[in-house]
Parts: C-alpha cells; sequence; structure tokens
C-alpha cells in the first residue's frame, strides 16, 4: 500500500520510471518479509532480461534507423501514396495498411513500431500531418502485430495453456481483422474531425517516379518477410537481414547512408533499446516480486468468488487484464495471469480455453500502450519526440475501438460458455 | 567531477555503439550458419548478454542524457521556479537510487567475503553465494563477467547524478 | 509457514498437478502449519532463475529438468544417456536406483537438497520430413535444449543439433527452419505438432527425469519434524509421478491413434552409429556412467 502511494508519487515528480519500479519493488520485497529475495536482486534484475525474444528490441530500432538513415522509409512510403485515390487521410490509412502488412510477418508491437516510427512519421509530417497524430496512428497500428498471427503473446499463452499454436492463431484473424477495420474507422473520423490533409493528387509523372524509385526500397520488406518464409530466419532474426538489405540499399543504390553516419546510428540504437529494455527489466522485477506475494492467484480468487456467471467473470477478467496492463508488460503478465486464471475459465465457467487465451491476449496488448507502464509508448515517445503523456492522450480513440472489439469477444464467449 | 562524468558518457557511447554492432552480427551470423547446416549453438547466449549489458550501460547513460522515460505529468504544469526545484529532487531521488544499488550489489557480490574465502569455489562452500561461480551455458566463461556491468553501471550512473548535482543548473533545464 | 515450490510445466501437466497434490497433502498432514503455494510455467522465472533463488533461500522447493544441474556436474548428463532402457517402467526404476540416488547427493554442492527423482514420457522424434532412403536423421536440423551430452548425441547422428528459444519453435518448425525435435507423446498430442510432421517416430531414446529439490538454506531453518514430512511426502509424490508415465505414454499413444496420427516404431538404426560412439565419449568423460549402465542392463534383463 504505501509502496503503490510511493510510485504514484514519484512517478508524478518525474523520476525514472524504471528507477521507480525497481525501487518500489525492493520496498514490497521488504514489507512482505521475504529478505532472501533481496540477497540476489541484482542477478534477477539481469536475469529478467536475459531473453532471446527481446533480441527483437535492439534489432528493430536499429533497422528502422537504418530504413530512417538510407531513405528507405521516404520512398517506401511515396511508394504507397503513389498507389492511393484522393482520400481524406489517406496517409494515416497508408500507414495502418501498411502496420496490417507488417502485422503478418512480425509478432510484437515494440518491433512493429519502431520501425514503423522512423518510416512513417517523418513523411505523414512531410505531406502535413501534426507530428503527434502521425505518431499516434503509428502507435496504434503496432497493436495489430500480436493480435494477428503470428503473434508473440497467443506463443506464450499457448505454451502456457497446453493448446497447439495453430488452433489459436486460426481463431485470432477474424478479430484481428476487426480490430483493424475498427482503426481505420477511428482514422476516417480523426481526418474528418481534424481535416486532416487529403492525398493521392499527385499528377502521374510523379507517381510513375515515385514507383519506381520505391522499388528498390521494397527489398528491404521483401528481405524481412523472404527470410522467414523461405526459411532462413526466425521473425527476431529476419531485423537482422532487413538490416543488412537496408545497409546495401540505403548506401549503394540511394546513396544516402554514409560510412561516416553509421557509427551514430549504432550508437543511438543502442542508447534507445537500451533504455527501454531496462524498463522491460524493471517491470519484470515488479512482476516477479508481486507473483511472490501471490497477487496473481488472490486476484483469480477474488473474481471467481465474485462472479455468478460467465459474463460477469469474463467482465471482471477484462478489467483486472486492464488493470494489470498499465503496469505489466504483456508477455509477463501472460505468465503471471494464465495459469491462475484459465483453470478458473475453463473448469469454474467453462469458457472455451481458446476464446479466453484471445480475450487475455488483446487485452494484456493493450497494455503496451497505457501508462504509467507500456515499452510501445515510450519508444513511440522516444522515437518521434513527442511526450508519452500526449501520446497516451491521442490513443484514447484507439483504445475505445480495441475495447469495442474486445467487448464483442467477451459476449461471443460468455455465449459459447457452458 | 563533469570532466570525468563527459569523459565516462563517451566511452559509454562506443561501447554502446560497439554492442548493438555485435548483437547484429551475431544474431546475422546464427540465421545464416544454421541456413549453412552447420547451427552454432553460442550465437544466441551470447548475443542476449550482450544485450543485458546493454541496458545496464544505458541505465547509466540515461542519467546523463537525461532522456530515461518518465510520465512527467508535473513539469508540463510547473512555472520555471517549482522545475528548478524539481530538477533537483529528481537528482536527489535518482541519487538515491544508485545508493540502494549499490547496497544491494555490495551485499549480492560480498566481496568481504570472497577475500575472506579466498576464491568464488571457496565462498559457494561455505555460504551458498554462487555469484562468482555460476557458469553460462554455452559459452565456457563464468557469468561474472557479464554480471561486472551492473557495479559498474551502478558506479558511472552515480558518478553522472553527482556531477549533474554539483553543477549549477542550465537555464533550459527540464 | 508459508512455503514456494515452483516448475516450468503448465498447469495442465502430471508435475504441476502432482506439486497441487503436495501442497493439499502437505497442508493435511501439518494440520494447516505447512502451507504451499505452486508457481506454475516459469511464474517465477526460467530454471536458471529458480536455481538461483533456492540458491539464496528466496524459493523453497521445485521440480526441474536436469539441464541447469548438467551444466553445472557434468555427471548429470548420463541420465540422459541414449537407450539405457527401454520402457518407461524401467526409467522409473532406474531414478530409484543407487547411481540415481548418488548423483542426488551431489546437489548439496549446489546448494541444494534433493528429495527424490519423477520424471516425464519417453522421448520421441518428430521430423518435418519423413525419413530419407538411408533411413536415419543425418542432416537434420533438430532443436534441442543447449545441454552437452544432448548436443554430442545429435552431432554424432549426423544431424545439427539447433538450439531454439521455445517461443520461436512453433514459427520455426513451420517455415522451415528447423527440421525436427524431440518429445514426448504427451506433449506431442497437446502442441498438435504432428500436424507439422510427416514423420512421428517412436524412438523412445531417452528418458526425460526430473529432480525434486529444497532449498539447502531453507532447509536448514526447518524444524526436524517438517524435513521429515517434506521429505515423506515429495518422495511419496515423485514415486507417484515415475509410476504415472508408463500409463501417460499409453493414453496417449491411444489419443494419437485416435487422431489419425501414425506413430512409426524406429530403433537405434535411426541415429546412425551415434549411440556407439556417444557411450565411448561420455565413459571417458564420466566414469559413474558404467555404474548406470550396469544398473539399466540389469533392469533390461537383457
Ligand atoms: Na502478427
Ligand atoms: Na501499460
Amino acid at each position: 500500500m504505501i509502496a503503490s502511494l510511493g510510485f504514484l508519487i514519484l512517478m508524478a515528480l518525474g523520476a525514472p520510471l524504471a528507477f521507480v519500479l525497481i525501487a518500489v519493488a525492493v520496498i514490497l520485497v521488504l514489507e512482505g518479509g521475504n529478505t532472501a529475495l533481496l540477497s540476489a536482486f541484482p542477478q534477477q534484475l539481469f536475469a529478467g532480461m536475459e531473453s532471446p525474444a527481446m533480441l527483437t528490441l535492439p534489432l528493430f530500432i536499429l533497422l528502422g534507423e537504418l530504413m530512417g538513415a538510407g531513405g528507405i522509409g521516404r520512398r517506401l512510403f511515396a511508394f504507397a501514396a503513389a498507389l492511393l485515390p484522393p482520400l481524406r487521410a489517406g496517409m494515416a490509412q497508408v500507414n495502418l495498411l501498411t502496420n496490417l502488412m507488417m502485422a503478418s510477418v512480425l509478432g510484437s508491437t515494440v518491433a512493429q513500431l519502431t520501425v514503423m516510427s522512423r518510416l512513417a512519421v517523418p513523411e505523414m509530417e512531410r505531406a502535413g500531418y501534426p507530428r503527434d497524430v502521425s505518431a499516434t496512428v503509428t502507435a496504434a497500428g503496432g497493436l495489430l502485430a500480436p493480435l494477428l498471427p503470428p503473434s508473440m503473446n497467443l506463443i506464450v499463452f499457448a505454451a502456457v495453456a497446453q493448446l497447439p499454436v495453430g488452433d489459436l492463431f486460426a481463431a485470432s484473424i477474424l478479430p484481428g481483422l476487426a480490430m483493424a477495420f475498427a482503426f481505420m474507422l477511428v482514422i476516417a473520423f480523426l481526418g474528418w474531425r481534424a481535416q486532416l490533409p487529403v492525398s493521392g493528387g499527385l499528377p502521374l509523372a510523379a507517381r510513375g517516379r515515385d514507383l519506381l524509385m520505391g522499388l528498390p526500397a521494397l527489398a528491404v520488406p521483401l528481405a524481412a518477410v523472404g527470410s522467414i518464409l523461405s526459411g532462413i530466419a526466425t521473425p527476431t532474426e529476419s531485423a537482422a537481414m532487413a538490416s543488412l538489405a537496408a545497409l546495401l540499399v540505403g548506401g549503394l543504390i540511394y546513396r544516402e547512408l554514409t560510412w561516416a553516419a553509421l557509427p551514430g546510428i549504432f550508437v543511438r540504437s543502442g542508447i534507445t533499446a537500451g533504455i527501454v529494455l531496462y524498463l522491460v527489466g524493471a517491470a519484470q522485477i515488479m512482476g516477479w516480486v508481486m507473483t511472490f506475494a501471490n497477487v496473481p492467484a488472490m486476484a483469480a480468487e477474488f473474481i471467481q468468488e465474485m462472479a455468478g456467471s460467465p459474463l460477469m467473470f469474463l467482465i471482471l477478467l477484462n478489467i483486472l487484464l486492464l488493470l494489470l496492463g498499465t503496469v505489466l508488460e504483456p508477455v509477463p503478465a501472460i505468465i503471471l495471469t494464465a495459469p491462475v486464471l484459465l483453470p478458473v475459465a475453463v473448469s469454474g465457467f467453462g469458457i472455451d480455453p481458446v476464446q479466453f487465451g484471445l480475450i487475455l491476449c488483446a487485452n494484456l496488448a493493450l497494455g503496451l500502450l497505457t501508462p504509467p507502464v507500456g515499452a510501445g509508448l515510450y519508444t513511440a515517445a522516444l522515437m518521434t519526440g513527442v511526450s508519452a503523456g500526449r501520446l497516451s492522450r491521442l490513443l484514447l480513440p484507439f483504445f475505445g475501438a480495441m475495447l469495442a472489439v474486445i467487448a464483442g469477444m467477451t459476449i461471443h464467449a460468455a455465449l459459447n460458455a457452458g | 567531477m563533469q570532466r570525468l562524468s563527459a569523459v565516462v558518457l563517451r566511452l559509454e557511447k562506443a561501447l554502446a555503439g560497439a554492442l548493438t554492432f555485435a548483437i547484429l552480427l551475431l544474431v546475422g551470423l546464427g540465421s545464416v550458419a544454421r541456413g549453412l547446416g552447420a547451427p552454432q549453438v553460442w550465437t544466441d547466449e551470447l548475443a542476449v548478454h550482450l544485450m543485458v549489458m546493454l541496458a545496464f550501460i544505458a541505465a547509466s547513460m540515461g542519467v546523463a542524457l537525461q532522456n530515461h522515460m518518465a510520465m512527467g505529468l508535473m513539469p508540463e504544469s510547473l512555472g520555471p521556479r517549482g522545475r528548478r526545484v524539481l530538477a533537483r529532487v529528481n537528482q536527489g531521488l535518482i541519487l538515491g537510487f544508485m545508493a540502494l544499488m549499490a547496497l544491494l550489489t555490495w551485499v549480492w557480490l560480498d566481496i568481504p567475503g570472497l577475500i575472506a574465502a579466498g576464491s568464488g569455489e571457496a565462498l559457494a562452500e561455505s555460504s551458498f553465494n554462487f555469484a562468482w561461480t555460476d557458469p553460462t551455458l554455452t559459452l565456457g566463461l563464468r557469468k561474472i563477467w557479464f554480471w561486472l556491468v551492473i557495479p559498474a553501471s551502478v558506479l558511472s550512473g552515480m558518478l553522472h547524478v553527482l556531477a549533474q548535482i554539483f553543477a549549477p543548473l542550465p537555464e533550459t533545464a527540464v | 509457514q508459508e512455503l514456494k515450490i515452483g516448475l516450468i510445466t503448465p498447469p495442465p501437466h502430471q508435475w504441476t498437478r502432482s506439486a497441487g497434490h503436495l501442497a493439499e497433502r502437505l497442508a493435511a498432514e501439518s494440520e494447516g502449519r505447512l502451507k504451499l503455494s505452486v508457481f506454475p510455467a516459469g511464474q517465477l522465472g526460467s530454471e536458471a532463475q529458480m536455481l538461483q533463488q533456492l540458491q539464496s533461500g528466496a524459493l523453497d522447493l521445485a521440480f526441474m529438468t536436469v539441464g541447469e544441474f548438467a551444466n553445472r556436474d557434468e555427471e548429470f548428463n548420463i541420465l540422459v544417456a541414449p537407450y539405457l532402457v527401454e520402457t518407461a517402467e524401467q526409467a522409473a526404476k532406474l531414478l530409484e536406483g543407487p547411481t540415481a540416488a548418488a548423483l542426488q547427493g551431489k546437489l548439496g554442492k549446489l546448494g541444494l537438497k534433493g528429495l527424490g527423482f519423477g520424471m516425464a514420457g519417453m522421448r520421441i522424434v518428430l521430423l518435418s520430413q519423413p525419413l530419407g532412403e538411408e533411413g536415419t536423421v543425418k542432416g537434420r536440423k533438430i532443436r534441442t535444449v543447449p545441454l552437452a551430452s544432448e548436443l554430442d548425441f545429435w552431432s554424432m547422428a549426423g544431424a545439427a543439433p539447433t538450439p531454439l528459444p521455445l517461443p520461436d519453435l512453433f514459427d520455426s518448425y513451420a517455415n522451415g527452419q528447423i527440421d525436427g525435435m524431440q518429445l514426448d507423446l504427451e506433449g506431442t498430442f497437446n502442441t498438435r505438432y504432428y500436424d507439422y510432421s510427416k514423420a512421428v517416430l517412436n524412438s523412445r531414446h531417452m528418458i526425460f527425469p526430473m529432480v525434486a529439490v529444497a532449498s539447502g538454506r531453507k532447509w536448514q531453518s526447518l524444524s526436524e519434524a517438517d524435513r521429515a514430512l517434506i521429505e515423506r511426502l515429495v518422495a511419496e509424490e515423485t514415486a507417484a509421478i515415475r509410476a504415472a508415465y508408463p500409463k501417460i505414454d499409453a493414453d496417449y499413444a491411444a489419443k494419437l491413434a485416435g487422431a489419425g496420427v501414425q506413430v512409426e516404431e524406429a530403433g537405434p538404426e535411426i541415429f546412425g552409429s551415434a549411440v556407439a560412439s556417444w557411450y565411448e565419449t561420455w565413459r571417458a568423460k564420466t566414469p559413474r556412467l558404467t555404474e548406470l549402465e550396469a544398473e539399466a542392463k540389469a533392469l533390461r534383463g537383457n
């Protein structure tokens, strides 16, 4: 109690969030009396980040930087815009469609939004969009990555629930597409209300030039997708392959990437990635301390007692998950909650485990973008220069759209329960 | 002290760039080697360890560069005088955090115990503290070589924040 | 008193269910004095993290695979020697023998107290493409954990042992970054990896041991009576796990058959000459292997 109060005060003061989380974790341990946890505390902080899945972070941030510096992002976007008919907020819709395509290859929000922040935000700004709006659309688009297959969240859930990953992937396509459609409606609405630029008015010659100039840039996304589908690279490694392609295209074809610029790119990527990683590690140790205090099990017990019907259970579940998502990252949150909540959902209320998994993962995916702790939110903020607070406020309509889809999933699961 | 902090920061930046480059190289190498039918077992573990080192170095760099992630709701709503006070308070909080980490690291590494015991093995045997003997899985190295980044980042983080505390606040602070 | 047990298996897995059963019995037989909380599915972290927690006394009990122990003491590798036994019943007996007990005694050096062995199903091989003309796994990229003995075995079989983090496994198998993996019948059915496998080979080439351990630091602080109670109940639970697996293996073989999966019988020949070369190498590395082999031979009765 004292710890969470202190947390709020320190955060409001503007202290580095990662430090606040770690300090609060230490206080919680002292309150809980399990001081043995402290004797290897730095080691556990280190171990919490020792995950191969996290390699996506530095690699995709680097890829984003290389694409920006090599002029690849600009040309890819011009390429897409050249295909577009005149449309209000057209560039924003292109951004979302690009995200949708990337989501069918990538499984992690942070990976996707780091690349897209470098690729789309400068282009939208050039086309006359305010930077904060561009950053918001990009961050929201990143949410599609874990909602459509492949998805890191669903893979982790499948392992915990002992379900076939294939079943979860198949079932996630419809809600994932619904989410994308809902986001497009939000963009159309925002475009109409804020009078965002109409795009697609280019003369034919300019369109042809943009299409031609964009062709080499296509090699970069193709390297990412191709190396995965051809069996050369895992999704994590595909970032390394695409980075190589970005180096070649940016350096040899567009000649915008110079030797002199490379050290700076690596240093900048390293700092951004390191800072986000450290925050993820800090959130991880917070989750670990909460687990030691048996918080997930107590929460499961609480909503089991409170709920009288499958629908009531699912509504309480949604609330609990959204709350947890504010302070935890999706993957640790799934590992924390799924083992205690799944048995209650399945044997207590007869809910289909696959549908339960989709609801769980969708709720927790949102956590990446919600303050106070959200690696996706801060990465987008760090990479676009828009403050995290402003970004999270602008994201509200997208959160609303997502909650509407989650509500649909909830009702569907409740009707099928029993 | 500001000069020392600046030198350390330059070193940290160089290290961060080198680590990022090494991670890219290792992951690419792992993928290519597997594609050629000769998977390497050690590339992933090394890349992951370098990545965690990068995170700890960035924790200290973030102090010097003042680009750690924070919600920062209050600074926006304060006048210049309030902001200056808040900047000092935050410096104090960061110093407090670094001191806390230093204490935890000191307890964990138990250097007096290590010296008294004579070796990491002896310390492990006498007090079940395996900090100096824990092995990596595929690298043939002890973990401690990577873990040493923790005390290093605490010390440099402390240096950075002390340098800020002993310097006058720039007019453009926060 | 509050105790914690950590494991990496998910809630429906036998190890986790046994941990839950252990918690119930501990509460009942200590008349509520000992309360055990179960943390499944790696809630407390990876096995490496749990080992660190056990050593520092933050975690009290764990059911662990042998990987972390084998990384610290080479002798633990012998428990995953290829073709030690033929059936899960024999595997259970082998884990009750003197060599297993001697290995358990070595856990003290790691800051642990060994409380008995459990196991999972016998290892089988899944391949995305059928065996070739020569009938071996040669040239295939097989997903393995980075455990010295396993890496040796697959290399000697001419395969390319490929360590891959678990979250990458599904995509990698579906896209062809790896050509195969080893699993048990239970895992094969639950993950439905058979959908992506042209060959499900019931090789039963290896046992999959589990070690029940307590934190050495914590153990010292417990009363004589509590230690005795925990020791007895954990021993009974691990015995129940060992006894359960022959039936679990048989059940899942039937379920796979019911799902129309063709599970082929496969002998040591699919590994070429790997079995012989493996024993040659590891007998030289760890003399205790010879003792375990003798026990296993007596159990096989051939
Ligand atoms: Na995806
Ligand atoms: Na959040």
